[in-house]
């Protein structure tokens, strides 16, 4: 058993010090596509990290048998397999969330954030290590998500967990303009560059 | 005929997969430092794209949609993709050893390249018949290729632009991809389906 | 060799896993997706007609009708279960209907459209807007709808299709006679018709010979040049192609495309010697400023989404200032036409001024109000203050 601490830094290295969009750049494509609105920057979040967690799980727990030629492709289809679980679940339990992230769970796939973790970490190291990693990619990549999202949401809706009726929370009175060119693609890649820039100048500030 | 047309437009520059839609952003940041690596990855891009594309189709038309098996989708088309990347690897290797020099490791970086997917699933998803969907694949990919050569383009030049520390490399890519967005944004409104 | 052989047999075991789980998952997931939706069918029927006891449904190429009972057997109307293509996907809708025909309400069950901009078919804004229309009405849009701007797509895709199904609704299941033009019946000859375009009327021209409409010619129109020439001569290439009214209107310039379609279906029925429904003409008005005492009047016209009123305040038979009070149009678009309008009005002391900005529907509703506030000065024999 690995010393309390080894755990926690298994958890919470995702977060800041490598933090996986702002530090190594992955997952962009459901970073952009989904963070008009909190709620769905969020759900995106929960959905990647409980693939994260179920594949370094898996890939840790099988490690010894899965063969070195054909890694990639068995990662890809473990990774694959529990995407469409997990799209199965949102479409059954959570339709809303699950007709507003429309293509980009398939996608989650491709991102490299978790193929990255198989590879260097869940395939050589012990289960419980493992899943605390993919957990804290999850967290790491939730975090970014949910940053994004709140950021494009109020200045492009004016709002908070919108944009359903029910829940929404208008921020301003009814004379706001929202900046609403934060509500389409291109300021979500502006809104993310500055946040970027931001993250680099709190990083070395603050030497982490 | 002026469907396929208009699925050309529309998915170089109304709907460009890159910049209005996200698809392809990590290749599209990763890549675009250097004119010739995003030449050279686009190429392959468009290549591996439209044959995907083909194939996926054609497996989901006839062998997943007839015996109820949709659900297995995301599966077989990621294998699909992976699958070809290997074999154009392969027969590029032996076929012209300069090109697959030159292609280097973009290549397997493709697998990753959310837009292959994307395109695959949308295709099926969007109900486009057999033509339409090699055209609509064509069309994502030379979008996706255009907006990665401007972005190089650019980038060369933003390498010696004086700026402050904390904005330079991915940043100020991103800002200048936003940039870009709004140039596209031009297009909007001009065709529909 | 065994090597290969080996790592395929891996390669296929975890395949064959993997397609066992997701078999499981989706035997799992699929039949309480098929409640839910089911469950939220029997609230939608629920709510369009309470108290219902039996449906019968009919499956045809049109889409899902249940004929809807109440505990007396008698039909109480008809939930129609349509798709259609929107921006980013099928649209799938109920649409319920009372026994004569008559829109009750619409219920979108699925679709995937942008967050935040498509999505505005779901708002009670959008949907209210059908109530109480039959196959009576032309459900068209820029005629008794509205599309949104900004979600043209969207909109007018529920809108034609709402409209089809409305006329299906009443010919194939209360036997009503829906009125569709038969080519064959109308007259040779040339026929002029005219219906609401985006801006304005347009006016067409239908050669029609041997029960075949031959040639159509738009001869006047007020569409802004760059978005007409989307739909023309695309759309009457159309008609005469197909030989019918029933297209594809979805074109850069979609609502032009509809008002050509309404004027040739009204210069049709003209032909057949029915009744049409045509906008006037209106009279250029002409206002001569020295006849207009000094005062301050308001006046009000149809602006793009909603009235707009003006105050004018004549003095020494010109206009001294233009202030508009009210309106309904979208800020960002009316901002294009106020205060410029306004301005080169008063700048040329003249009517005749350049309406086209980026909102131009709201620019001749500022004119319009500004006439019909001097004309009813003028009306009134002038004098004072006219609220």
């Amino acid at each position: 058993m690995e010393p309390k601490n080894v755990y926690l830094q298994d958890l919470t290295r995702g977060l800041v010090k490598e933090n996986p969009v702002f530090v190594a750049l992955l997952g962009m494509c459901p970073l952009l596509g989904v963070t008009g609105f909190l709620f769905y920057g969020f759900g995106m979040g929960v959905a990647t990290t409980a693939v994260a967690f179920g594949g370094t799980l898996m890939v840790s727990l099988f490690r010894n048998l899965i063969p070195s030629q054909v890694r990639i492709p068995i990662f890809i289809v473990i990774i694959a397999t529990l995407v469409t679980v997990v799209e199965m679940s949102l479409e059954a339990f959570q339709p809303e969330l699950h007709e507003a992230l429309g293509v980009f769970v398939p996608l989650i796939v491709c991102n490299c954030l978790i193929l990255g973790r198989l590879e260097a970490f869940s395939s050589k190291k012990p289960v419980l290590r493992s899943a605390a990693d993919g957990i804290g990619a999850g967290l790491g990549f939730t975090l970014a998500l949910v940053i994004l999202a709140f950021v494009r949401e109020v200045l492009g809706h004016g709002s908070l967990l919108g944009p359903n009726p029910d829940t929404v929370i208008q921020l301003f009175g009814p004379n706001f303009e929202p900046m609403t060119i934060f509500a389409q693609p291109a300021g979500a890649f502006i809104a993310l560059g500055l946040l970027l820039a931001l993250f680099n100048m709190f990083t070395k500030r603050f030497n982490i | 005929m002026e469907t396929l047309i208009s699925i050309i437009f529309i998915y170089i520059f109304i709907e460009n997969f890159v910049l209005h839609r996200f698809f392809g952003i990590c290749p599209f940041l990763g890549v675009s430092r250097k004119m010739e690596t995003a030449i050279g990855m686009s190429m392959a891009v468009v290549f591996v794209m439209t044959m995907a594309t083909l194939v996926t189709w054609l497996v989901y038309t006839f062998v997943l949609l007839p015996y109820n098996l949709g659900y297995l989708q995301i599966v077989t088309f990621i294998l699909v993709i992976a699958s070809l990347v290997q074999l154009v690897e392969t027969v590029l290797r032996k076929i012209s050893p300069t090109l697959y020099q030159g292609l280097g490791i973009f290549l397997p970086l493709i697998t990753t390249n959310c837009a292959v997917l994307a395109v695959t699933l949308l295709a099926v998803r969007l109900e486009f018949n057999f033509v339409e969907s090699i055209v609509f694949a064509l069309a994502a990919s030379i979008g996706f290729s255009l907006a990665l050569i401007i972005m190089a383009g650019i980038r060369e030049r933003l390498e010696f632009a004086k700026m402050p520390d904390a904005l330079q490399g991915s940043a100020v890519t991103l800002i200048t991809a936003g940039i870009l967005s709004i140039a596209f944004l031009g297009f909007q409104g001009m065709l529909s389906l | 060799m065994r090597e290969i052989l080996r790592l395929s047999l891996i390669l296929a075991l975890v395949g064959i896993i993997s397609a066992a789980l997701l078999t499981a998952a989706y035997n799992v997931t699929e039949p309480i997706i098929i409640e839910r939706r089911a469950a939220d069918y029997r609230q939608a029927l629920e709510n369009f007609f309470p108290g219902f006891a039996s449906f019968e449904t009919e499956q045809v190429e049109e889409g899902q009708f249940d004929l809807i009972y109440d505990d007396t057997d008698d039909l109480m109307g008809i939930m129609a279960t349509v798709a259609v293509l929107g921006y980013d996907g099928d649209i799938t809708y109920n649409l319920a209907f009372d026994d004569s025909g008559e829109i009750i309400g619409i219920n979108i069950v699925s679709h995937t459209e942008t967050p935040g901009i498509g999505d505005v078919i779901e708002r009670g804004s959008f949907q209210e807007q059908f109530e109480g229309k039959s196959h009576e009405d032309p459900i068209t849009a820029g005629e008794d709808v509205e599309i949104v701007t900004g979600a043209t797509v969207s909109t007018v895709a529920m809108i034609n299709s709402i409209r089809q199904t409305a006329d299906f609704v009443a010919q194939s299941f209360l036997g009503i006679e829906v009125e569709e033009i038969d080519f064959a019946e109308v007259p040779d000859g040339t026929y002029q018709g005219s219906a609401q375009g985006f801006i304005g009327p347009i006016v067409v021209e239908v050669e029609v010979s041997g029960g075949e409409v031959i040639d159509i010619e738009v001869i006047e129109h007020e569409e802004t040049a760059t978005y007409f020439v989307e739909s023309y001569p695309l759309i009457p290439e159309r008609i005469i192609e197909e030989q019918n009214l029933d297209i594809d209107t979805q074109t850069g310039a979609t609502g032009s495309a509809e008002g050509i379609v309404n004027a040739v279906e009204n210069a049709l029925l003209k032909a057949l010697g029915e009744d049409v429904d045509e906008p006037v003409e209106e009279e250029p008005v002409d206002i001569d400023l020295s006849e207009v005492p000094d005062g301050t009047y308001e006046g009000s016209a149809e602006g793009f989404m909603g009235p707009i009123v003006v105050e004018v305040e004549v003095a020494d038979g010109e206009i001294v200032s233009i202030e508009v009070l009210e309106h309904e149009d979208t800020p960002e678009y009316f901002r294009e036409s106020n205060p410029l309008i306004p301005d080169r009005i008063i700048d040329e002391q003249d009517f005749d001024v350049d309406t086209e900005t980026g909102a131009t529907v709201s620019a001749e509703g500022i004119l319009k109000a500004v006439l019909n506030a001097l004309s009813g000065a003028l009306d009134n024999g002038g004098g004072g203050d006219e609220n």
